[in-house]
């Protein structure tokens, strides 16, 4: 065997501590990266979570307003109409024989106030928290139907895998895509299709009215509603349109009850 | 038959040559401007040495230990440049690990920084210590290897990201 010399014996010694060296300094960035990755994801994470709640208790500022809106209705505006049809029966017992234009009158009151009821009770959570999402829906159709401006055709299955609060969140963005398209699309005819399949609920509410130009879109604040809505339910929302084809909003949430 | 054994040393300089000029080319285009100068300072004093060294010095029909410990110096250099700049200064590392350039430097760096000490004092002990020098060109050997490793590990093993 050959005997080393003291030369080759430095050398190969100071080789060895370099390599030591760089071994330790490439487990020293490793390290650092560790935990600077992990200190991004923490910080990531107290974001979403701040993002969420934000958003939560920006909704919950709406859905305030929106029972306020519904008690001045139910109290106020109501409470005068119902008056004005008492005022209208007891002039119609008083006179032996009255116009038509004074029954005319008092029938339409009674579908304002009837309308008046149904909108107020569709803005309360407290009213619409008492049924379920489809039963909310069909409620909501029926007093849009009744309008008849247009028709709304819906297709669902028996019943939702959502938690109480997520279907009225649900609710709240269908009643916003109605909303939009009874304002801005002209549209005769809505479809709505609700299916769940695979842990994945999916609404789709197409219109056959004006549509719009997806590329010269503004979103407006019913649009970033549904959005942050949409996002809060850990899902998304997509629209396609063109002009003159309509438009089709789609709804994904994901059905797992740990998202929320 | 004699005269059919040719010196390859020539071959190791080019080697370390090539080796430098497209490390540092590597290099210039991952660092950031900022940092860019010190490597075309570096390849400009590694030009100087190495024309001085082959022209006057050294020549390339011996080992070369001056352009090699220079060239392997600088590298080193750059490699901790880049570290720092990954480190420090750019905030675009989520993912580094999963780079294939990240493990690349990490064997570029083993085996530039473990080689110094031996191609520094090669020529000397090529003469001094001829017969037991084998075991330092075995311990480089394992740093090439080593090198190797990490080489493969990064191309195979990691997703081509250009961080």
């Amino acid at each position: 065997m050959q005997k080393i010399s003291e030369n080759i014996s430095i050398i190969l010694g100071a080789s060895i501590l370099l390599l030591l060296i760089t071994l330790f300094i490439v487990m020293l960035v490793m390290a650092y990266l560790k935990r600077d990755l992990k200190f991004l994801r923490e910080k990531e994470s107290m974001e979403a979570d701040f993002e969420k709640q934000l958003l939560q208790s920006q909704l919950e500022t709406q859905e305030e307003t929106l029972n306020k809106l519904s008690t001045e209705i139910h109290d106020n505006v109501g409470q005068l109409l119902n008056s004005t049809k008492l005022l209208i029966g007891i002039t119609q017992r008083t006179l032996a024989e009255y116009p038509d234009t004074l029954t005319m009158a008092d029938e339409t009151l009674a579908k304002a106030i009837q309308e008046l009821r149904s909108l107020s009770k569709s803005l309360n959570k407290e009213w619409l928290e008492q049924f379920n999402f489809i039963e909310n829906l069909e409620a909501e159709i029926s007093r849009i139907n009744a309008a008849k401006t247009m028709q709304i055709h819906l297709s669902r299955p028996d019943a939702l895998s959502l938690k109480p609060n997520q279907q009225i969140i649900l609710f709240r963005i269908v009643q916003e895509i109605l909303q939009n398209a009874i304002k801005h699309s002209r549209a005769k005819n809505v479809d709505i299709r609700i299916k769940e399949e695979e842990q994945l609920l999916s609404i789709s509410v197409s219109d056959d009215g004006r549509g719009f130009d997806e590329k010269n879109i503004t979103k407006s604040v019913g649009i970033l509603n549904i959005e942050h809505r949409s996002h809060l339910l850990g899902g998304s929302a997509q629209w396609q349109s063109a002009a003159g084809s309509g438009t089709r909003v789609t709804i994904q949430i994901p059905v797992n009850p740990d998202k929320i | 038959m004699a005269s059919l054994i040719i010196a390859n040393y020539s071959v190791y300089a080019a080697n370390i040559i090539v080796s430098f000029a497209l490390l540092s080319l590597m290099f210039y285009n991952l660092i950031s401007k900022t940092m860019n100068r010190f490597i075309l300072l570096a390849f400009a004093v590694f030009a100087v040495i190495a024309t001085i060294s082959i022209a006057n010095g050294e020549g390339i029909n011996t080992y070369n230990s001056v352009v090699s410990a220079v060239a392997s110096f600088i590298i080193t250099a750059y490699c901790l440049i880049y570290f720092y700049w990954k480190l420090v200064s750019d905030g675009r590392m989520i993912g580094l690990t999963a780079s294939s350039l990240f493990w690349v430097i990490i064997g570029v760096f083993t085996y530039y920084t473990g080689s110094f000490f031996i191609f520094i004092s090669y020529k000397y002990l090529i003469v001094q210590e001829a017969s037991v020098i084998g075991i330092l060109w075995r311990f480089h050997n394992v740093l090439l290897t080593i090198f190797c490793f990490y080489t493969i590990y990064g191309l195979a093993c990691k997703k081509y990201q250009r961080t």
